[in-house]
């Protein structure tokens, strides 16, 4: 925790250490993030394995995976983010209170991977801010650790948010597919972002 | 000014509300360690470690939790009764919390002006009955949370949660009752003195009351195998609107369940504040306050005990199912205790005149 001394020049004696409310306050939040269970595709194997004896995500106090969205502070977005699921994922983020964070794990999730078709969401940063980016193809445990660690130096200095291994992959580029005419965004996700609720799962194939 | 000070705390009234701070404190301190004790436990039967970055051995992680539970944003939904939503949470959480106020933590505390001190907030005489008729209290919280969410699915957990505590509810009466029986007393100091005369702690004689007390209380504080109500990874629970400090009050409220209960059960089966092998009471007529202090390690021991029993099951045993949840209920425990109650009611009566 920092310590700031002196704080209005009056001069304290040496043992009083004062400090600002907000950083001990993140360092309430930073240390207790509690995930979201929400694996997509294999990458969720490699998040189970994080949570399990070899590398065990709870040395730093989030195992504590939370079913509802409403009790989770980080959604850990684990896989291939389909078209169809893409609203379900917005919605479910929508759903959880602030303060809220999203690692996107694996190459499906940062940029749609190998998927480059009509099925599969170009990077879940398209339709949600996105914190952390995690690449591989799954992403070892060992990335999900330091993906935590790294968010957790974002919430205590969220100045890290400028440094290069920060930044996310570059959505202006056109990719391969049928997403390079121009449709940034799918209909059907910029249909539910504007409505605010979820959409019917039968136009999404249309 | 001081001696004021001095006699105002003499007053009875003061008195009680130096042992209420007291106790406040002291329950929740150890509230809020048992979730980290749990979850490093649960990290050593699964061979991790568990919490261990957040401060020494992780012991701000309780803290880090609690206070990140508060500035939460606290969500109520559209849909919701809101007055309901937001009073639910302090319906689980308040009825186990006055239960602590019942128990017997030691002998009388003797002042060095012979004055004596209960080591008790109110001994009632009808103790066990309060802490009955105060556990029932607790369905109300979990019942009207999962109504009032708004959404069918707490709704579904809520009326899941409070079938199970009531259908746990009966064994769980008909096996202290068997306890109060042989004690001849409601009054928990009473049951605990009944043991130390006998010299004889209840769970050897009525140890079929104490395996059905041990099961109930599991299912009575929705822990693992019995935890359909929450049913966090595949059925949706009652708590599944909550955020923030609301859920916060749930997950506070089920760990001073565990704590109650583990401090409870002590005091019915396993001989309370006595310190076994040694004759208490004849102590303490000697050495009255070195006997008290150790009677509550001796009861601390064993409350930790009840409480490591707790964790130790859920880590070892998965979830049941809901039809089977129910059948051990009413077709296993509520019989097997009913025949037990009539045996040991004709034990009473014709044998230990």
């Amino acid at each position: 925790m920092g310590r700031i001394k002196d704080i209005n020049g009056s001069g304290y004696p040496e043992w009083i250490g004062l400090t600002k409310l907000d950083i001990i306050l993140d360092y309430c939040r930073r240390n207790s993030l509690w995930p979201m269970t929400f694996g997509l595709a294999c990458c969720a194997i490699e998040m189970i394995c994080a949570m399990c004896s070899r590398f065990d995500l709870s040395r730093f106090g989030s195992e504590v995976m939370r079913p509802s969205p409403r009790q989770s502070d980080v959604m850990i977005i684990a896989g291939t983010v389909t078209l169809k699921m893409a609203p379900m994922v917005r919605r479910l983020y929508d759903e959880m209170p602030y303060p809220k964070w999203v690692i996107a794990m694996g190459n499906c999730a940062v940029h749609g991977g190998p998927f480059d078709d009509y099925a599969v969401l170009q990077g879940a940063g398209r339709i949600l801010p996105v914190d952390i980016y995690i690449s591989g193809c799954p992403p070892r445990p060992e990335a999900l650790l330091y993906a935590l660690m790294k968010l957790q130096e974002k919430i205590r200095n969220p100045k890290v948010v400028n440094e290069p291994h920060f930044i996310g992959p570059d959505y202006s580029k056109p990719t391969k597919g049928w997403m390079a005419k121009g449709e940034e965004i799918p209909e059907v996700v910029e249909e539910y972002l504007k409505q605010g609720r979820g959409v019917d799962s039968s136009q999404i194939l249309e | 000014m001081m001696s004021y000070v001095y006699d105002l705390m003499k007053t009875p009234f003061v008195l009680a509300l130096i042992k209420i701070v007291i106790l406040l404190v002291v329950a929740f301190t150890v509230i809020a360690y048992i979730t980290l004790v749990e979850r490093r436990l649960l990290g050593f039967f699964q061979s991790r470690l568990g919490p261990n970055r957040v401060g020494p051995l992780g012991l701000i992680q309780p803290i880090a939790d609690g206070v990140k539970l508060f500035i939460k944003e606290d969500t109520v939904p559209i849909h919701s009764n809101s007055l309901l939503f937001r009073i639910a949470p302090i319906f689980t959480f308040f009825p186990s919390l006055v239960g602590f106020g019942v128990l017997t933590f030691a002998l009388p505390w003797i002042t060095p002006a012979s004055k004596m001190h209960l080591f008790a907030l109110a001994d009632v005489d009808l103790g066990v009955l309060l802490v009955l008729s105060l556990s029932s209290l607790g369905i109300f919280g979990l019942m009207l949370g999962g109504y009032a969410s708004g959404s069918k699915y707490p709704y579904f957990g809520g009326l899941r949660a409070c079938s199970q505590m009531l259908s746990y509810e009966v064994p769980l009466t008909l096996s202290i009752i068997t306890v109060v029986m042989m004690a001849n007393s409601f009054r928990l100091s009473d049951i605990v003195t009944a043991q130390q005369t006998h010299r004889l702690y209840f769970f050897i004689p009525l140890i079929i009351s104490f395996v059905i007390y041990l099961i109930c209380m599991i299912a009575e504080t929705n822990r693992t195998p019995f935890d359909l109500p929450e049913g966090e990874s595949e059925i949706i629970g009652f708590h599944t609107e909550y955020s923030g400090m609301r859920f916060g009050f749930y997950y506070v409220g089920e760990y001073t369940n565990v704590v109650f209960l583990s401090m409870l059960a002590p005091a019915l089966f396993l001989g309370g504040y006595d310190i076994p092998f040694v004759n208490d009471i004849a102590l303490w007529q000697v050495y009255p306050q070195l006997i008290s202090i150790l009677g509550f390690c001796s009861y601390a021991i064993k409350s930790v005990l009840f409480a490591y029993f707790y964790i130790w099951v859920r880590a070892t045993f998965p979830r049941y199912r809901y039809d089977q949840l129910l059948k051990i209920g009413w077709l296993v425990l509520l019989p097997i205790s009913l025949v037990n109650l009539f045996i040991v009611a004709g034990i009473k009566l014709f044998l230990l005149k």
